[in-house]
């Protein structure tokens, strides 16, 4: 039962038919995983934090530097050589204190991987590499955990959602012969593409929350000089050396 | 020659091109500096995996978005 209380703090969300009560209950119960807390975790824990969401885990071993404040908009000055994971938590604790929040202050490998929480919800990939990005994309397939991935350089948008069983995942769009990429510290970006970025990446955690109808199976590109759109079909790789072990749904129609 | 849709350009690039050739085409052709190894390309609206870039042959008025890969969080 949602309280009188809760019932008007997201009373906007419940408002949504798509929402409604039984659904912001999901949200209040639902258990997230974010692995990044820059520019798109920070930004993304705050929105799912301050939507109810029950629990969630901060990964990052990054500090806070100078050249985060612009679009890292949780960031002061004052916390300029603190652990990203922990000043996120911190701040977001005391704002929203019904949240479950835990924190690994270590770069991400595969010890820290063994900490995720393998009945989560949803693993939002916020984080800045190639060789972390397919490591979560491996555990989440292996987990069948449903992965939201979503990254920014410069004025470039990549959006993609895997969900186990039914879709391609990350390899099948960056196998390893994929070997450079572009992060916000090599090309610069700006803090609104940033923040696109996040509340999609937001808006699509919610929906596999939700259990709406979500992107996967697409990968989404968005042109910021542009202002272009586009949707291009991301089919699971039969030769994916992560995925293609993994039966799909369409397979057994 | 035939044409194709680059990154929403008409282009010409030489007949039987595989879609690696057609790339490397359009990037002389556009003077771009884009490092092969750092992109992702859809082919007729489906994102076409890596190891079928040498395999697939463009045809005319066939569409192609090449893109760099971005990691950045």
């Amino acid at each position: 039962m949602i309280t009188d209380n809760d019932f008007m703090r997201y009373s906007r969300q419940i408002l949504l038919p798509e929402v409604g009560e039984q659904g912001q209950l999901k949200i209040n119960k639902a258990s997230v995983v974010i692995i990044g807390v820059g520019g798109l975790g920070a930004l993304v824990a705050h929105y799912l934090i301050a939507a109810g969401v029950g629990k969630i885990h901060l990964f990052d071993g990054d500090n806070v530097e100078l050249s985060n404040l612009p679009r890292q908009l949780l960031f002061a000055d004052e916390d300029i050589g603190q652990n990203k994971a922990e000043t996120v938590a911190d701040k977001l604790w005391t704002q929203y204190e019904k949240c479950e929040i835990n924190v690994t202050n270590k770069h991400f490998d595969k010890q820290t991987l063994q900490e995720i929480d393998d009945t989560a919800s949803v693993v939002i990939d916020c984080c800045d590499n190639f060789t972390a990005r397919r490591s979560i994309n491996q555990f989440c397939v292996e987990q069948e955990i449903a992965l939201v991935s979503v990254a920014v350089a410069n004025f470039n948008l990549q959006a993609m959602v895997y969900q186990p069983n039914v879709s391609g995942c990350y390899q099948c769009l960056y196998p390893e012969s994929t070997q450079t990429a572009e992060n916000c510290s090599t090309v610069g970006v700006l803090g609104p593409m940033v923040g696109i970025a996040a509340s999609m990446q937001a808006l699509l955690a919610l929906k596999q929350i939700l259990g709406l109808p979500n992107i996967s199976g697409k990968l989404w590109h968005f042109d910021g000089i542009n202002f272009n759109w586009f949707a291009a079909v991301l089919e699971r790789d039969p030769e994916c050396p992560v995925c293609s072990i993994i039966k799909c749904e369409e397979d057994s129609v | 020659m035939i044409q194709i849709n680059y990154n929403g350009d008409q282009i010409s690039i030489d007949k039987n091109s595989t879609i690696l050739s057609a790339i490397e085409q359009a990037i002389l052709l556009r003077d771009e500096s884009i490092s092969l190894k750092g992109i992702a390309v859809v082919y007729n609206n489906k994102v076409l995996p890596r190891r079928l870039w040498t395999e697939t042959v463009c045809q005319q008025s066939d569409e192609l978005q090449v893109f760099q890969a971005v990691a950045g969080g």
